[in-house]
């Protein structure tokens, strides 16, 4: 039973990792808390849900489309609201995150109602495979591989390519990075889109086994800042194995202490965690 | 005069608060300046932490929701009147921000803040399962005529047990305000002492802070349990007012938000910003729900959050920013005049 | 760029000013005219409406937007003379011809909203007040409405607490439809023995999974207090925050605890993670029994139809399924469906039933005089032609004591009356091994 509940840990996990990766892309580059992180994997899981339910495109196959669109969010967020923020204190910028996410929350009640959605016969059903008298749940497995693979993805991205490397770049000195000719603006988009592509992709691996209403993402928000932070800011590696540790932490947690209890084990390990290392698990 | 002079904003606020209540009898309008006056109150708490020594805390819900319960507890479980409540319940919050914050300032920035959110978290797990306090059910304030058989009938008497008469808000509208002068006055005090300026030279650099003397250590953790003893109190308003309390009404981190975003919108690390901040967004709160309310689109959250954006867009250091401006480009003109 | 800001911000101001100043206007004549019509509801005028207070969530994570064409329908009902074998209906409106008007006010789901909103419908001078779906903000709402002495209908909340007498202090102006957890307990139990007895179903061990707030808790405690009764071993009993992201570790606890029958006390989103999880995990207890909740919602039929599974069971008020044995329930379901686009559930009949009881009570008390009406509601049977009770009344803490629901079981995506075994039951209980 405990490898069952391991393993279970260990492939929501890699989906919180996901969802984490985008935030600490913002977080970490650009010092912005954003709070409508939740939100953009809401609009994800809602459009996959309308391409699936409109044009009949399971929503692993609908994943690019998906991402494309939570990446135009995200650049338009940025280049809307952020911008203008972002010269004064990061709480502002949390301000005016916070507002952005309450329209984009509201607007699924206004247009869709607060109605519970599924999507139902997907391409990988919930069934199991059985090994070593283990449940292991297909639609688990994909999403947690297709996570891992995007989060590897991203990581190239930012250590082998010339805007990756831009971006790491700005987050490590942005006055330092203008000076050398890079155009802080649009690496701050890129990044803004590409937060938003991560969550884009984690809500189309995630939209066949989660329930889409307008409150759906509320803790995978709250869950991941304290990812990111476990992690240690602007750290994507860290963003990933905190995101495992989480999950299990919370599976093991809710097994042994009690099922009401498992997210209060993941924030008092935060606390522990915090006292040995200051600066997250793999800050500097 | 001249504290005339200095405090007429204060003043001219004052006298709004005991204006508009009297002059405009609407349990609306009475609701939403209690409302004002708890968030502003504890928003108060939370710009000395966060304001003046620079330390964000997302978890303030923590230290309000202590206030909250424990005045709530010491009422219907041993009959004691919420003034010496919430004095307990300030008490309670101070221990605990001593304690759990004893090691936590050797956390930054964002670390420390998502540290605090924790704190909360935990708390409302814990008092969610918590039966002696009611567990999930939460505690509903019995009417204070039914739990206390000699308590007093009159809306002014209930104010000896800090009870909402429903059909005269007044009294407890006044005693509200009373006590946020209160936590006002402390605040600006606080602000001008020798500890403020320690606060604000901890905030703008750690390291100079230390250089000349300070342990910053020390008075951030006086910083934070000054705000939890005030958070607490609002929290024994907020119970009082709403007469039903429970884990997720009191500890969430939507809880903790609001203080965050009453007292940036209205102007952080001023002590004019909680009331200024608190005064525009509930009002505005309150008439987009009027406005569209009932009717289940969510249409009045989307005009309120679409407003909160373009607010922190076009003047990002909140209304006080804007309200500064005014008075730089008055005075300004002033002089040109002479 | 500042410039348009200044103007946007003080154009901002002035109208949260306005509205400062424009709702009192509303609202400072609602209390002068609700006093009017509380000391001169004789001479009033016929056409002048009673208004009854709705506290619903109508935005936020419950849907309340059904529930509030539901109540629309009763105000139909009430207001227009409909061709029915029932008083009420034919009639125009109660008292002598005065429309019902109802006033909606939305809770968010959030006990402290619930509270302001509910002051706000009580001093603008409503009659009688319901909602509120939620157990807590129902909690919150009596509460104000004992301040006030105004009577209260609860629709569909369905913790036992509500009206145990002793948890809450407004025991004398509550009174609530649904059944509550207590009798659904009960009736589940029968149900489980008479799927031993008849069917060989070989149920001894029973666990439960219960959503962490008023609504579980009660459930909870009621599951355990019948289970004992009955003589069923309870071999679990777990909790859960409703925002979990996922119950995999919940499933997999109650799958090992080995029961052969399941209770879920759960909101439809947990129970369709819970569905998914019990089955990803193969797990197939002989029942799955649900406290009305998430059960009730047609899009979990939806979802046990994708599993493929047959056994869950739950309480109901009602099912379309009865159209053809109750024919009053059929036309509220027309007028209903004719609003929404689909089947009248549960809750929403639940709610339906709230305004009519309201409106009969003040029809009974022969005024709008709260204390009056408060004495009816507790002393008066009310005729309910779309209930298969047929009838609702009222104990002394609130509760409805002729139990006003009926165990249904998901069969192929259709809800069918299994349990009680009398003229109402539409299919057998089916047994999904």
């Amino acid at each position: 039973m405990i490898g069952q509940i391991i393993i279970n840990g260990l492939l929501n996990g890699a989906v919180y990792a996901l969802v984490a990766v985008g935030l600490s892309l913002t977080w970490g580059v650009m010092d912005i808390v954003n709070f409508a992180h939740g939100e953009f994997l809401l609009w994800g899981l809602y459009s996959s849900f309308w391409i699936w339910a409109l044009m009949g495109l399971d929503p692993l196959i609908s994943l690019p489309i998906v991402v494309v669109l939570i990446f135009a969010l995200g650049v338009l967020t940025y280049l809307v609201v952020i911008k203008r923020v972002l010269k004064v204190s990061g709480l502002t910028a949390l301000l005016a995150t916070f507002g952005l996410s309450m329209v984009l929350k509201n607007l699924t009640q206004f247009f869709w109602t607060a109605n519970y959605r599924n999507v139902t016969k997907p391409l990988v059903s919930n069934q199991s495979f059985n090994i070593f008298g283990m449940y292991i749940r297909q639609d688990y497995v994909v999403a947690a591989a297709g996570a891992l693979l995007l989060t590897l993805l991203v990581t190239l991205f930012l250590n082998r390519t010339k805007t990756g490397v831009a971006i790491k770049a700005t987050s490590i000195n942005k006055s330092a990075a203008q000076l050398v000719g890079i155009d802080t603006n649009r690496i701050y988009a890129i990044t803004f889109g590409l937060s938003g592509a991560c969550v884009g992709a984690a809500a189309a691996l995630m939209a066949s086994f989660t329930p889409i209403y307008p409150e759906a993402c509320s803790l995978y928000s709250t869950l991941a800042f304290v990812i990111v932070a476990l992690g240690g800011f602007g750290n994507i590696k860290g963003a990933l194995f905190a995101g495992l540790i989480v999950g299990v932490v919370e599976a093991l947690g809710g097994y042994f202490i009690g099922t009401s209890f498992k997210y209060l084990v993941v924030f008092l390990i935060y606390l522990i965690v915090m006292q040995i290392r200051p600066r997250g698990l793999f800050g500097w | 005069m001249v504290i005339l002079k200095e405090y007429k904003m204060a003043l001219v606020m004052l006298a709004l608060f005991i204006g508009v209540p009297l002059a405009v009898n609407s349990t609306d309008v009475h609701n939403v300046i209690i409302y004002i006056l708890i968030y502003a109150m504890v928003g108060e708490a939370w710009n000395l932490i966060t304001g003046f020594a620079g330390q964000t805390s997302f978890g303030h819900a923590a230290y309000f929701g202590i206030g909250a319960y424990t005045s709530t507890i010491m009422l219907e479980y041993f009959h004691i009147t919420p003034w010496i409540g919430m004095l307990a319940g300030g008490l309670i919050a101070v221990v605990l921000a001593f304690i759990v914050n004893f090691n936590m300032f050797k956390l930054k920035g964002h670390y420390f803040a998502i540290g605090t959110l924790c704190v909360a978290e935990i708390l409302k797990t814990i008092f969610s399962k918590w039966e002696w306090v009611g567990a999930g059910d939460g505690i509903a304030l019995t009417p204070i005529s039914a739990l206390i058989s000699d308590a007093p009938s009159s809306a002014w008497g209930k104010i000896a047990w800090l009870s909402l008469d429903v059909r005269d808000r007044l009294p407890f509208l006044f005693t509200t305000l009373a006590v946020f002068c209160l936590v006002f006055i402390v605040c600006s005090v606080l602000e001008r002492s020798k500890i403020g300026f320690y606060w604000k030279a901890i905030r703008e650099s750690h390291e100079v802070a230390e250089s000349i003397g300070i342990n910053p250590r020390k008075y951030k953790l006086i910083a934070m349990c000054i705000s939890a003893f005030i958070a607490a109190i609002g929290g024994t308003f907020f119970a009082q007012f709403f007469k039903y309390i429970d884990a997720i009404t009191v500890f969430p981190l939507s809880v903790s938000m609001i203080f965050v975003l009453v007292t940036v919108l209205g102007g952080l690390g001023n002590v004019y910003g909680p009331i200024i901040g608190a005064v525009i967004y509930y009002a505005l709160d309150l008439l987009m729900r009027r406005m569209t309310g009932g009717s289940g689109s969510g249409l009045n959250l989307i005009i309120f959050g679409a407003l909160i954006v373009l607010v922190t867009c076009t003047e990002p250091r909140g209304i006080m920013g804007f309200v500064d401006r005014i008075r730089q480009s008055l005075a300004g003109r002033k002089k040109e005049g002479e | 760029m500042k410039k348009v800001f200044a103007i946007l911000l003080a154009l901002a101001m002035v109208l949260s000013l306005a509205g400062c100043s424009s709702t009192p206007a509303t609202t400072t004549a609602a209390p002068s005219e609700a006093t009017t019509t509380k000391a001169a509801e004789s001479e009033a005028p016929a056409g002048d409406p009673i208004q009854i207070g709705a506290v619903l969530p109508l935005t936020g994570s419950s849907t309340g937007e059904f529930l509030k064409a539901a109540m629309e329908v009763a105000q139909d009902i009430i207001n227009n003379s409909h061709d029915l074998d029932w008083d009420l209906a034919k009639n125009k409106g109660i008292l002598g011809g005065r429309p019902v008007e109802l006033v909606f006010a939305d809770h968010q789901a959030s006990a402290d909203i619930a509270t302001t909103e509910a002051a706000k419908l009580l001093d603008q001078g409503v009659v009688a007040i319901t909602g509120a779906y939620n157990s807590g903000c129902s909690a919150s709402v009596a509460t104000q409405a004992l301040e006030y002495g105004v009577p209260m209908v609860c629709g569909s909340s369905s913790s036992a607490s509500l009206t145990d007498g002793s948890t809450y202090a407004f025991k004398s102006i509550f009174n609530r439809v649904a059944a509550n957890d207590e009798q659904e307990s009960q009736e589940f139990f029968e149900y489980l023995k008479y799927l031993n007895e008849t069917c060989n179903a070989g149920i001894e061990k029973v666990a439960i999974a219960w959503i962490n707030n008023s609504y579980g808790i009660h459930a909870n405690e009621m599951f355990e207090k019948y289970a004992a009764q009955y003589g069923f071993q309870e071999v679990a009993s777990v909790s859960y925050e409703s925002s979990s992201t996922s119950f995999d570790t919940e499933a997999a606890q109650i799958k090992e605890s080995g029961a052969d029958a399941v209770f879920q006390a759960s909101y439809i989103g947990d129970l369709t993670l819970f569905a998914q999880a019990y089955s990803s995990l193969q797990f197939k207890p002989a029942a799955i029994v649900c406290y009305c909740g998430g059960f009730q919602d047609a899009s979990f039929a939806k979802v046990a139809t994708d599993l493929g599974v047959n056994n869950y069971a739950g309480g109901q008020a009602c099912t379309a399924q009865l159209a053809d044995k109750l024919p009053i329930f059929s036309y509220v379901n027309e007028l209903y469906k004719a609003k929404t686009g689909q089947d009248i559930d549960g809750p929403a009949l639940e709610e339906f039933a709230s305004v009519i009881v309201a409106a009969q009570a003040i029809n009974a008390a022969g005024s709008t005089d709260a204390k009056a009406i408060n004495e009816t509601l507790k002393s008066t049977t009310f005729e309910a032609p779309y209930l298969i009770t047929q009838k609702i009344h009222f104990d002394e803490n609130g509760q409805n004591d002729i139990m006003p629901a009926v165990v249904t079981q998901l069969i192929d995506g259709k809800y069918e009356v299994v349990f009680p075994r009398d003229e109402y039951a539409t299919a057998d209980p089916v047994l999904d091994k």
